[in-house]
């Protein structure tokens, strides 16, 4: 049945959003630890998981961790100090405000898709 | 129990190292130029980060921090001063390896580290809060 | 001369009388075929609500707006079981107070 083909559409985009922030939240907790390098999700949307097209192979990066639609990458590059240490705790504190809106939008759109079906099916 | 809070583990972990750093640079900055009862200089305190990777937490997506050790370092300024009662042979004093602006600037550092996880931390709680309020 | 009823004969023999058919939709489905998928899709939405927060009280981790989620559609799904429950009660008491 397609009754909640409007959430389930949303529900993937929600599920990265709060992997973005737990990521987010263990690069500043490692801000200060020698030769951590920060982590980032790369999204795998469905339709093109198969068909991904390989360009350059020697610059496919590596994932530390496969899930079933989304990779956690280490960011190679970066300002790195003398503890080998490569976050960059404005850009992630950057990168968290926006994550939170976009969850907020997230969880916004499903509630308000259930509130349409609830009003909907008590006929009111 | 919810994965909400591993994460809230997480952040705790993060200020809870930066903490600890905090404590061994005021121990630092206050044994600036103290000796053991042996006449033995102050050994500055260091603590040593460690990145937990465990793998049932990292494909959530959480690394925590660990204070592994806080470690005495072995080494010491020697400075020319025959005239100091703790002057060795040679007339070299050996004082504590502390610098004063190194061990401020860490200081500063580790304050902001403090205060951006203390502010994801915050924000992983409206996340939570807001979460609950939208449940019908 | 009496003519003894001896058998009824089947109307539906040799004449033109159709046997009702039983109503199918485009896809071939039946009111009855419909109406248990229905029950079906309920009852899996409300097991799979149940089941996760039989796992978070076991201390499973479950991302809170999964929970949340599942939580809803559960809800809605009770909702429309109920209306429909309604309609087709009101259905059934309009053809029994049909006047033959």
């Amino acid at each position: 049945m397609g009754l909640f083909s409007g959430v389930d559409e949303v529900v993937p985009y929600l599920d990265y959003t709060w992997l973005k922030h737990k990521i987010i939240l263990s690069n500043l907790a490692n801000a200060d630890t020698p030769h951590y390098k920060e982590l980032n999700v790369r999204f795998v949307p469905f339709e093109k998981e198969l068909a991904l097209k390989i360009t350059n192979p020697k610059k496919q990066i590596q994932p530390v961790q496969t899930g079933p639609h989304f990779d956690i990458l280490e960011k190679e590059s970066g300002l790195i100090g003398n503890d080998r240490n490569n976050v960059s705790i404005e850009k992630q504190m950057a990168q968290a405000n926006a994550n939170y809106i976009a969850y907020e939008t997230y969880m916004k759109m499903i509630t308000d898709n259930i509130n349409e079906l609830n009003t909907a099916i008590k006929g009111q | 129990m919810l994965d909400i809070f591993n994460a809230f583990d997480v952040s705790a972990s993060g200020m809870y190292a930066e903490r600890i750093r905090m404590n061994t640079i005021a121990s630092n900055l206050a044994n600036y130029e103290s000796y053991k009862t042996d006449g033995t200089p102050y050994q500055k305190l260091e603590p040593v980060f460690q990145a937990v990777y465990d793998k049932n937490m990292l494909s959530d997506g959480l690394v925590p921090v660990n204070v592994s050790e806080i470690r005495q370092s072995n080494g010491f300024k020697l400075i020319y001063d025959p005239s100091n009662p703790h002057a060795n042979a040679q007339g070299y004093v050996e004082e504590p390896n502390i610098n004063v602006t190194t061990e401020m600037v860490d200081m500063i550092t580790a304050t902001e580290s403090y205060q951006a996880n203390l502010s994801a931390f915050n924000m992983t709680k409206n996340i939570a809060q807001f979460t609950i309020n939208s449940w019908t | 001369m009496e003519n003894k009823i001896t058998s009824i004969p089947d109307l539906f023999a040799n004449n033109s009388l159709e046997k009702p058919q039983k109503q199918k939709n485009s896809q071939g489905e039946t009111f009855f075929d419909v109406l248990s998928n229905f029950l079906n899709y309920t009852n899996d939405v409300q097991q799979t609500a149940e089941a996760t927060k039989k796992a978070i009280l076991e201390g499973a981790d479950i991302p809170l707006h999964d929970a949340v989620v599942q939580f809803d559609k559960a809800g809605v799904v009770l909702n429309l079981l109920v209306q429909v429950r309604n309609k087709l009660l009101d259905a059934y008491q309009t053809l029994i107070n049909t006047q033959v």
